[in-house]
């Protein structure tokens, strides 16, 4: 059976200069969720606007239910691909009321199965519904055209930037919600956002774009902690690189930590020089340890403490240490770490 | 392939617009006879000097009247400030033509002030005494009372705009109330005043009823003199060219001090209803005095000329078929914003919908036509349908066109067309400004097709922006003279071709009448706009 | 087929129709009401009709002129021989106006075969009677404007305006382009004021005390008293005097309205017949009696504003062709830029 949604090998044009190349990935079932991420600037939303039809392209395909929406020759106009998208910026009708807008779909609701007065409850739109778009704040404007974008019943629908504008408090909730409409309503979503967290909180996969491509396209969890470039390591901020040799195909060594012993993704021949993607959950805290760094940063997360370490060779390490944890370290201190190291997945470079 | 329809249309009406702007500019290289070459010289030297002189007086008395009423207007309450704040804009019901008539009749050997003089102290040789009016100087006063009114209106919403933070940032600096107008309030509002004075410019540039009263030879009239007197067209387009060059420079200032006005204006959160200075006493009543000369002035005066005069001769309102008059007009007004509507609103959207330069820049071009005088724009029709009668109907075995476009309503009506596109074309853009291209966007997305997103989605939006247009064009329309004069059909006449025609027959008393009904009728289009003209909401 | 009926309505709005009755249409630029009761009577009479389009001269000129062979108009009807003559030099008219009852009606220096004179003027001399003593004016004439004894006395419209350029061809025509350039120098050293206003506000000008003698058409005073300008101004011409110049010479500057024939009239008969009404007794009486000009034909007698407040006996210049006005304009016009006559 051929995927529900696929993009072959398409360019996105973002300017005369500036374009994304060579972008492959498919939904394969319906309902399912993409998230892309990647930092401002890079493109994003104009694949989404391909996608829609808002662009045209210049190489490659895009797809929908086996049908052929946007390639070198085919451009199927807007109005006629039961696609939604959600803007980024207020693109409410500014001379309807919210309800108004909501209601305006051209399209008929076939699928008989939205509830738009669940949505708009569920979104929090009841007390606006007779605004007018210039008199609501730019959150309830997104969640406005939201609700008007689901209501619209399209195949494919597109969120550029859901939520950016929503408040931090009410933010997470919002997630929730959403997820439990698109997955309830079997409504297949691009999501695109700059925040992983929310992409992988939403996504049933995602997309992780940089450098003007798509560099890896997986689950979540794959993304998280399977990264397959130094790229993606420094996007999603997961953690440090440090130098290290292959010493078995079961470890390595690094110049301060000594011997890493643990599972290799990819098999690496041994006696290369790698880098090693080391993250804050990957060292332990040991006090009695004769392993000891200086402290020279501390962040409180809440539930728990990140420090920064300094090794011998001015590398900097992250180390996750539990809140609750009893003994606490300031600036400057020492730090142990226990030994052996080991570490479940090794992913380096 | 929709859009390449709309990009069509919309580049078909803007060549239509700009023609007669290539036409002028496209003789100015033709050899001028050198029959009176340095006669000409000397002509040309005139005009300028006094295009520059009208400009500048002009320019200056309407910085005085529009910024200072404006001000008074928008920041103190005093007793009558809410009817000036729109009695003030009535002075557009009166053009420059028909002021210039009361001026000079009031003033004249035994005109109305000699009559007024004589009633109130008996007999008596007063006329040595009076001031005389006439030439330069009443043509100065006759433009700018006619005029300030842009001024006024553009500065007014632009102080209305301005945040109170900064007033209060002024107050607490500790200036004083001069020093905060001086060097707060006023440089905030330039951009708007900029545009303001602008506008003033280009309409006392292409005056021509008033000056050609006054028979001050500026520029206009110089252009008009020489293709008609002369029959020097290239002659006449060099001069046009000079013009249209100046022009063209207020044209862009004016473009880009609207654009700052705009930012200005559109800054969010900015607005907050300010509270008005509450003024008492003796300041109270220099207010009230200040607004009131200038209602009196710029509206009461020439009202009450004409309306004594009407009254004086009685036997003009009888020999006057004004229903025929007003039934021309009301024919020529509504056709003309329909076409003008119906076409702006398509090349708007076309722009809007097709992103190419080209378009861009053809309307740009074409909406310069509001900065071409009026009687250039009417004799370069003639003549570009001469033209191409001769070369080309002709020559292809038609039989001639003249008479359907030269002295025709249809003619008519096209070069109004030309003339207040711009009028149309930015009334209908600045409301599509405020739309984002992302709501079009969305009414695609959502199922409208193009067609379907501007017939549901955009014209009920512009709704507001489309009447005011209409009116405003409407206003313009029954003030319009030189086009109206050179190009009407037969036994066809408006109120303002009456005015004219009486006034240059030396018969002011007679165009009484027909300058009293016109100055009716544009105040009546006039309060229909003010609610526009004069919001004060973040609408 | 129902677009082609909207098609047609649409232009239907657009395109005034034109009716193929009997009609005739004038380019005018004489506006006095009366004209427009004449041409009812005109129409009344034979059936015409009369189709007007208004405007100052020069924008009907240049329209009949760009319109050339295919211009609607017929006849060209303006107050003044030296527009006349103009266009006829730029080829815009036609001969036709030869018919007997034509040449009979009108002297020949006051037609020629393309244009009529229709009603007379003079352009004289108005002077303030308590300033202007008998002697001064004894024997005056045009040329005698230049007189510097009228230094600061003398007012005059500003040099654009038709009546002048004819005046000053006229002087062109007879003494000569050298001569007629030393006495626009003269006449703008003599000038009390710089011109400004129409010839009604020269009369005034001297009535106020301004100027003593004023240039001016002879109509405008009788309007004046007429009262039809209100009562001001009818005492006002009563504190003014009509002089004719050059009564011991040429005789005094005279001036026609005129009608035109134009090049290509679709209705040229009725034109004829149109010109030939306006010399009847009947239009002519119309005329003196509402414009306050001198008639054309003889046996007519001008108002009786004019004869009582003017005279009638004045030798008029039966010399001078008013067909050189036109030819003579543009040196005219040369002529008084050079002296800088505003």
């Amino acid at each position: 059976m051929s995927n529900f949604f696929e993009i072959k090998n398409t360019t996105f044009r973002i300017s005369d200069s500036d374009k994304v190349r060579n972008v492959s990935f498919s939904i394969e079932q319906e309902g399912d969720i993409v998230c892309l991420l990647g930092p401002s600037g890079i493109g994003k939303t104009t694949i989404l606007r391909s996608i829609a039809g808002l662009e045209k392209i210049s190489e490659g395909q895009i797809t929908l239910k086996g049908k052929t929406l946007s390639s070198k020759d085919t451009h199927i106009d807007p109005e006629h691909r039961k696609i939604a998208l959600s803007f980024q910026e207020n693109s409410l009708f500014p001379h309807y009321t919210v309800e108004k807008n909501i209601n305006l779909s051209a399209r008929d609701n076939d699928r008989g199965n939205i509830n738009i007065n669940e949505i708009i409850k569920i979104l929090n739109l009841e007390n606006i519904l007779n605004h007018y778009p210039h008199q609501i704040s730019a959150g309830e404007a997104q969640r406005a055209s939201l609700a008007r974008s689901l209501n619209s019943n399209p195949d494919l629908l597109l969120l550029d930037e859901p939520l950016s504008n929503v408040d931090q408090s009410f933010k997470e909730e919002i997630q929730v919600k959403l997820k439990q409409i698109l997955k309830k309503l079997k409504i297949t979503t691009i999501i695109v956002t700059h925040d992983s967290y929310e992409a992988f909180y939403l996504g049933d996969k995602c997309g992780v774009i940089l450098d003007k491509e798509l560099k890896q396209f997986d689950d979540p969890y794959n993304v998280y902690h399977f990264p397959n470039s130094e790229k993606v390591v420094k996007f999603l901020n997961r953690g440090v690189l440090i130098p290290a040799k292959v010493t078995s195909p079961k470890s390595l060594e690094n110049d301060d930590l000594g011997v890493i012993t643990g599972n290799f993704v990819n098999p690496v021949p041994i006696g290369t020089n790698v880098k090693l993607l080391l993250q804050p959950e990957d060292l332990q805290h040991d006090d009695k340890s004769n392993l000891k760094f200086d402290v020279i940063d501390k962040k409180f997360r809440g539930t728990s403490f990140i420090y920064t370490l300094k090794t011998n060779t001015n590398n900097l390490l992250p180390v996750f240490v539990h809140s609750h944890h009893v003994h606490q370290h300031d600036i400057n201190d020492k730090f142990g770490i226990r030994k052996p190291i080991h570490i479940e997945h090794i992913v380096c470079f | 392939m929709r859009i390449n329809t709309w990009f069509i249309s919309s580049f078909l009406i803007s060549i239509v617009v700009v023609i007669p702007i290539l036409t002028v500019f496209s003789s100015f290289f033709e050899d001028t006879s050198n029959y009176f070459e340095i006669l000409r010289e000397t002509f040309f030297l005139e005009y300028i000097f006094n295009s520059l002189f009208l400009l500048f007086g002009v320019l200056i008395l309407t910085f005085f009247l529009g910024v200072g009423s404006a001000y008074i207007v928008s920041f103190y309450e005093f007793p009558g400030a809410n009817f000036f704040k729109w009695a003030l804009i009535l002075s557009f019901a009166v053009p420059p033509y028909i002021y210039a008539y009361s001026l000079f009749a009031f003033f004249e050997n035994y005109g109305t002030a000699f009559t007024i003089l004589k009633f109130l102290f008996g007999d008596g040789n007063y006329n040595q005494h009076i001031p005389k009016f006439s030439g330069m100087l009443g043509l100065i006063l006759s433009v700018s009372f006619s005029l300030y009114a842009y001024v006024y209106i553009l500065a007014r919403s632009s102080f209305l705009y301005q945040s109170q933070n900064l007033i209060e940032l002024g107050k607490n600096l500790g200036f004083s109330k001069f020093k905060c107008f001086y060097s707060i309030i006023l440089p905030a509002a330039r951009p708007a005043i900029i545009a303001g004075l602008s506008l003033v410019a280009m309409e006392t540039l292409a005056e021509f009823g008033a000056v050609d009263f006054f028979s001050v030879n500026t520029l206009t009239t110089g252009i008009y003199n020489a293709w008609i007197a002369f029959d020097d067209l290239a002659f006449a387009n060099r001069i046009s060219f000079f013009l249209l060059l100046f022009i063209f420079i207020l044209f862009l200032t004016e473009n880009l001090s609207r654009k700052k006005a705009k930012y200005h204006l559109d800054s969010k959160g900015g607005f907050k209803k300010k509270e008005k200075n509450k003024l008492g006493g003796s300041k109270a009543f220099f207010a009230f005095s200040f607004c009131f000369a200038l209602f009196f002035l710029s509206f009461l005066f020439p009202l009450s000329q004409m309306l004594y005069w009407t009254i004086k001769f009685p036997e003009n309102l009888f020999d006057l078929n004004i229903i025929d008059l007003l039934i021309n007009t009301l024919y020529l007004v509504s056709l003309s914003s329909l076409v003008l509507i119906i076409f702006a609103l398509i090349s708007n959207y076309g722009n809007r919908v097709s992103k190419k330069k080209i378009l861009n820049v053809m309307s740009t071009l074409s909406i310069s036509g509001y900065a071409i005088p009026g009687v250039i724009l009417a004799i370069a029709f003639i003549t570009f349908v001469a033209w191409f009668d001769e070369n080309i109907i002709k020559a292809l075995g038609f039989l001639s066109i003249k008479k359907v476009f030269i002295g025709s309503v249809l003619g008519l009506v096209i070069v109004y067309f030309i003339r207040f596109y711009s009028l149309a074309f930015n009334g209908i853009k600045s409301g599509y400004e405020k739309m984002n291209i992302s709501v079009d966007e969305s009414a695609y997305l959502l199922g409208y097709s193009k067609t379907k997103t501007f017939l549901n989605i955009h014209v009920p939006y512009l709704r507001n922006s489309l009447l005011f247009v209409i009116i405003l064009v409407s206003l313009e329309i029954v003030r319009e003279l030189p086009i109206t004069l050179i190009l009407r059909p037969f036994n066809f006449e408006t109120f303002a071709t009456t005015a004219y025609i009486s006034a240059s027959e030396d018969l002011l008393e007679a165009a009484a009448v027909p300058s009293l009904c016109l100055i009716i009728i544009a105040s009546f289009f006039i309060l229909l706009t003010s609610k526009y003209i004069l919001r004060e909401g973040n609408e | 087929m129902k677009k082609i009926t909207n098609l047609a309505l649409i232009i239907s709005l657009f395109v005034s129709t034109f009716a193929i009755a009997a009609e005739v249409n004038i380019f005018n630029a004489r506006h006095y009401k009366a004209d427009a009761e004449l041409y009812g009577k005109f129409t009344a009479k034979t059936g015409i009709k009369v189709n007007l389009i208004n405007g100052k001269s020069g924008a009907l000129e240049k329209r009949i002129i760009e319109e050339g062979a295919d211009s609607s108009a017929d006849l060209y009807i303006t107050a003044d021989a030296g527009r006349c003559g103009a266009m006829d030099s730029k080829g815009a008219l036609q001969s036709g106006l030869t018919s007997a009852s034509i040449k009979s009606a009108v002297p020949k220096t006051f037609r020629t075969n393309k244009w009529v004179g229709i009603a007379k003027r003079a352009r004289i001399i108005y002077y303030s009677p308590e300033r202007v003593t008998g002697a001064e004016l004894s024997g005056m004439t045009y040329e005698g404007l230049a007189d510097p004894k009228w230094k600061g006395r003398l007012v005059i419209r500003k040099s654009s305006n038709i009546y002048n350029k004819s005046l000053v061809a006229s002087l062109i025509a007879n003494n000569g382009k050298k001569a007629a350039a030393a006495w626009a120098e003269g006449v703008v050293a003599n000038m009390a004021r710089t011109p400004e206003g129409n010839d009604r506000a020269q009369i005034m000008a001297v009535a106020a005390g301004e100027a003593d003698i004023a240039v001016a058409n002879t109509y405008y005073l009788a309007l004046m008293l007429s009262g039809k300008k209100g009562p001001e101004q009818q005492e006002a011409a009563g504190k003014v005097k009509a002089f004719f110049p050059n009564q011991n010479d040429r005789g005094t500057h005279m001036n026609v309205s005129c009608a035109a024939l134009v090049k290509g009239a679709p209705n040229k008969a009725n034109a004829i017949a149109l010109v030939e009404y306006l010399l009847t007794p009947e239009a002519q009486e119309h005329f003196t009696n509402n414009t306050f000009e001198f008639p054309m034909i003889d046996g007519v007698s001008p108002s009786p504003l004019v004869v009582n407040n003017l005279g009638l006996d004045f030798k008029q210049d039966m010399k001078t062709k008013l067909a050189s006005y036109g030819k003579k304009q543009a040196a005219a016009v040369e002529i008084m830029t050079a002296a800088r006559w505003k």
